[in-house]
């Protein structure tokens, strides 16, 4: 009597357990690949040839795979594989071909968001990106990869967006862009964000961004922390060098320039439309760069405040920032954002191996400043991993996290 | 006695119930921050990424990509210089050559200007001469 009660009650427990289960337990929905997180497994990069593009990265691939540990895979994008020959040991390295016709640019981290739903990955592009033709990187990183594309209403691009262990934080001007598109509030558009990316979203900013993307300046960390640039510090930096080593500021200066056709004696080429596309002056701007710096200091100093008013720890990266007005002009005319490199140390990529926080940080030239960031990273915990050669993309807008998503971890 | 024991067991039954269902909620809730942290049975991307690791190499170390266009590009550049030094040269033999031609053009013009005088001259003394010249 006694066992057959147990065993009704047991069958009923059961019963309880089985349909009462979604009550209790919330399903996790789709939830957006955070920028803070465990072991890098793969990444995305693209390759542009010279005879394609006048921003050729060969040597930047290169000092990005090799710099990432060995155990990392990338899917490499390229529109003109006859071009390129590797070495003959490159199982790291699967090539991802895009159609010869169409023309794509160095910064996969732009034209689509990773989604993690129900133990699949999936690619959100935004509702149009009209950058050259980026929008093809993630239908073919689809093909290859067997991952679904999933096209959202909303309009966004991956830099100005980055995520956190809780929160992804997205640039003011997509959220205003989005609620004028829309015919909404921002709230509303934040809501959305929220319902696409599982995740709770903070905005940055309440006015126009005076950087386009705010991954240059803000990188989430673990244990609620939170790194933002320092362009004040940055430009103390480079002011002091500028006065005690002014030939290496100068040497410098002229690398960026004989660099950034990835040959010196290239000075001026004609783009497909029969433009010419010069060489910038860089030699003699780093003063002006830093006068830019100082003056986006407070800036980013209102967005670190915004983050400690939120409960984050926030630490402080330098940065040298060159000035970002001219940027749209620059954009129409087909020619280099900045004469001189946005030399950010926000813009890595990081990972979390057995308790031990790593920084993937990009190098510009001036070694105050590289050496000064990456005493600021180990100070607060990280070991860095350096990577060289960000100079001439750098003079584009853009470094590691630009180049290089991140499409899985551990 | 007996219904009392039973109610007893099923309130231990059931609070048990109630607890492994709190713990399975907080254990979820975990996971979910977390995404990705767990492979599982049908993550399609870590199955590719394993496929994938199974092609490399052990040895698979340091990665060399070539841009062989940038090569070409640099034997243009190299044949665009010497075509460059070529036209150069020519352009200084052409202007030497437009030099010589301009002074002899000016020697020319010298000339004519001489003849031009003496004609005049010429028709001066004839005309004082009481012959009279058409124009």
């Amino acid at each position: 009597m006694k066992t057959t009660t147990i065993g009704i009650l047991f069958t009923l427990l059961s019963l309880i357990t089985y349909f009462a289960k979604p009550i209790f337990i919330s399903q996790p929905g789709p939830t957006m690949l955070s920028d803070v997180g465990t072991k890098i497994k793969l990444v995305v990069c693209s390759a542009t040839s010279a005879r394609k593009s006048s921003l050729r990265n060969t040597e930047l691939v290169n000092n990005i795979v090799n710099g990432l540990d060995d155990d990392v895979h990338v899917m490499l994008l390229v529109n003109d594989r006859a071009a390129f020959k590797q070495s003959s040991n490159n199982g790291r390295v699967t090539f991802v071909e895009v159609p010869e016709e169409s023309d794509i640019t160095i910064w996969p981290q732009d034209p689509f968001v990773v989604i993690n739903h129900e133990e699949n990955t999936k690619l959100i592009t935004p509702g149009l990106f009209s950058r050259k033709d980026d929008e093809l990187m993630a239908t073919q990183l689809s093909t290859i990869l067997g991952v679904e594309v999933v096209q959202s209403e909303l309009l966004f691009e991956g830099g100005n967006i980055v995520c956190g262990e809780s929160e992804a934080f997205i640039g003011f001007d997509t959220l205003y862009v989005n609620s004028k598109v829309f015919e909404t509030s921002i709230e509303e558009i934040e809501n959305r964000f929220s319902q696409l990316f599982g995740r709770k979203i903070v905005t940055i900013g309440d006015k126009t961004q005076e950087i386009g993307h705010i991954d240059l300046i803000l990188t989430p960390l673990s244990n609620n922390r939170i790194a933002v640039a320092d362009s004040r510090v940055g430009a103390e930096i480079a002011e002091t060098t500028l006065s005690q080593s002014p030939d290496r500021i100068t040497r410098f200066e002229r690398n960026c320039e004989r660099g950034f056709f990835g040959n010196a004696s290239i000075k001026a080429l004609i783009d497909t439309d029969g433009n010419s596309i010069d060489r910038p002056d860089v030699v003699g701007q780093t003063a002006a760069a830093i006068k830019d710096s100082q003056k986006l200091a407070d800036s980013l100093d209102a967005i670190a405040n915004q983050l400690a008013a939120r409960g984050y720890e926030v630490i402080r990266i330098p940065a040298l920032i060159p000035n970002q007005a001219a940027d749209s002009e620059s954009e129409a005319e087909n020619k280099p954002a900045h004469a001189f490199p946005f030399m950010s140390y926000n813009n890595v990529l990081t990972e979390t191996v057995a308790n031990l926080s790593i920084v993937y940080l990009p190098q510009y030239g001036i070694a105050e400043l590289d050496s000064a960031a990456i005493t600021c990273w180990e100070q607060n915990g990280f070991e860095v991993r350096a990577i060289e050669g960000f100079q001439t993309s750098a003079m584009h807008g853009g470094a590691l996290r630009c180049c290089t998503k991140v499409l899985l971890r551990e | 006695m007996n219904a009392k024991r039973m109610l007893l067991n099923a309130v231990t039954i059931c609070v048990l119930a109630i607890a492994v269902l709190l713990s399975q909620s907080v254990l979820s809730g975990s996971a979910s921050a977390t995404p990705g942290d767990a492979p599982g049975k049908g993550d399609n991307l870590r199955e590719r990424v394993k496929i994938l690791e199974l092609l490399q190499d052990e040895d698979d170390k340091e990665f060399l990509l070539v841009d062989a266009s940038l090569s070409d590009l640099n034997a243009r550049v190299d044949a665009n210089e010497a075509r460059a030094g070529r036209l150069g040269k020519r352009l200084t033999e052409t202007e030497a050559r437009a030099g010589k031609m301009a002074k002899q053009i000016s020697e020319n013009r010298s000339g004519a200007r001489m003849i031009r005088a003496t004609i005049d001259r010429l028709k001066a003394d004839l005309r004082a001469n009481g012959i009279k010249l058409s124009d």
